[in-house]
């Protein structure tokens, strides 16, 4: 293995030039303990609520493990990954929000965003705010802005490539997939970051509005043509 | 009633960010004013948000980790920011312990060179002397190969040489590092 060559001078220049922390590591790491119970309390109540698209990758793939057929342990099926069904489903005649879009490999889709529903877990804990105005307010802006503009995909594809992502097929072991890994399937890449790309802007909206993320979901159905199986 | 699974999930995620937390603070920190506990607070939202992806290792769970905030950060670059009511105890323990060291004028403009630098030249001499990782992590973090990183750093190594030469006795060099680069070949470099 290569030895990593950093360079002694610049070393010295850039312990000269740090900004060290005067707060002990200690203190630190008790006000993020606290903050970390904090988050993970509020987010589970706003995970049992989400819908369709507001699954996360690794879910969406556990889903497609479980299409009942078998695969070799190198191989994946890419078109597992397409779920968009024949028909659009019945909220997405009338959508909040649609935009086109041009995968990799010159195949295109169509993602459908809408069926925004308030509808709070009654048995959430008793510190997790919900408000209607959330819902509200994720549908008014998928309403009245353009969403492709707004959604940042390329962060997207930078946060889904950091992550380890793995493929079960019925009766298989894992299969690692994605960037760096034997199987790669830039469309399959692109269109998950669409759709987390969809999640992030439409609750990032929310929540710099000041409006709790907990107690509402949407949903979004994409139809795509072209695209690499 | 919560299930033991979600226990068991909510304990390693705790533990794990309480343990990274002060170095991911101080990233924050090294890089932003007075914003670090608010990134930090986002970098936890997104981190619980996506924990299905978190790996099983507590190494590559840290690295994980890392990337998160450091999509964060560029985030928070590109479009501004919201303050997080989750931060406010960590920003108030911040202010009123003194934040960090405060800059003297040769750290500021050995700063000001890194940031003068290109993007990822400047990510990979930070994240290399600052943070302590390896090419390797660092190509993690920037979805490139480790020897693109070592070419990236010799290339900062480089630009930095060349920005001491020019600015020479106006950059205020720290005297060891000066002493080191006029023993090497009588002009003044950063590496030996």
């Amino acid at each position: 293995m290569m030895v990593d060559d950093k360079d002694p001078g610049v070393e010295m220049l850039m312990r000269h030039a740090d900004r060290p922390l005067a707060t002990a590591d200690d203190t630190v790491q008790k006000l993020v303990e606290q903050m970390a119970r904090n988050i993970a309390s509020d987010g589970r109540s706003s995970g049992v609520r989400r819908r369709g698209l507001v699954a996360t990758v690794l879910a969406s793939v556990l889903v497609v493990g479980t299409a009942g057929v078998a695969y070799a342990v190198t191989t994946i099926d890419w078109s597992r990954f397409w779920m968009g069904a024949q028909q659009w489903e019945g909220w997405a005649t009338s959508p909040d929000a649609s935009f086109t879009y041009t995968l990799p490999g010159g195949g295109s889709c169509e993602m459908r965003v809408g069926d925004v529903t308030f509808s709070p877990d009654p048995g959430r804990p008793a510190n997790v705010a919900v408000d209607q105005a959330a819902a509200d307010a994720a549908r008014d802006y998928l309403q009245t802005t353009d969403l492709w503009q707004e959604l940042d995909v390329e962060t997207a594809i930078t946060l889904l490539r950091g992550t380890d992502l793995t493929y079960s097929g019925e009766g298989t072991t894992e299969v690692p997939f994605g960037y760096g890994t034997d199987n790669y399937n830039a469309d399959v890449e692109y269109n998950l970051a669409v759709r987390d790309a969809v999640y992030y802007a439409v609750t990032g909206h929310v929540g710099s509005l000041g409006l709790p993320v907990a107690g509402w979901g949407f949903s979004a159905q994409e139809q795509c043509t072209g695209e690499q199986k | 009633m919560r299930s033991r699974r979600g226990n068991a999930e909510e304990d390693r995620f705790v533990a794990l960010t309480s343990a990274v937390g002060p170095d991911l603070l101080r990233y924050f920190a090294r890089r932003t004013a007075g914003e670090a506990a608010d990134l930090l607070a986002e970098t936890l939202l997104v981190a619980w948000r996506r924990r299905d992806a978190l790996p099983v290792a507590d190494d590559n769970a840290r690295m994980w980790l890392f990337g998160v905030a450091r999509n964060v950060l560029a985030n928070a670059a590109r479009s501004g920011r919201r303050r997080q009511a989750l931060a406010d105890a960590l920003r108030n323990e911040l202010s009123s312990t003194t934040v960090t060291v405060p800059d003297v004028a040769d750290a500021l403009a050995i700063r000001g060179l890194v940031d003068a630098l290109d993007p990822d030249l400047s990510e990979v001499i930070t994240l290399a002397h600052w943070e302590g990782f390896s090419f390797a992590e660092i190509g993690r973090l920037q979805g490139v190969p480790a020897a693109t990183v070592r070419g990236r750093y010799r290339r900062a190594k480089e630009a930095l040489q060349s920005a001491v030469a020019h600015i020479d006795d106006a950059i205020p060099v720290p005297a060891v590092g000066r002493e080191q680069q006029v023993r090497s070949n009588q002009k003044p470099r950063i590496s030996g």
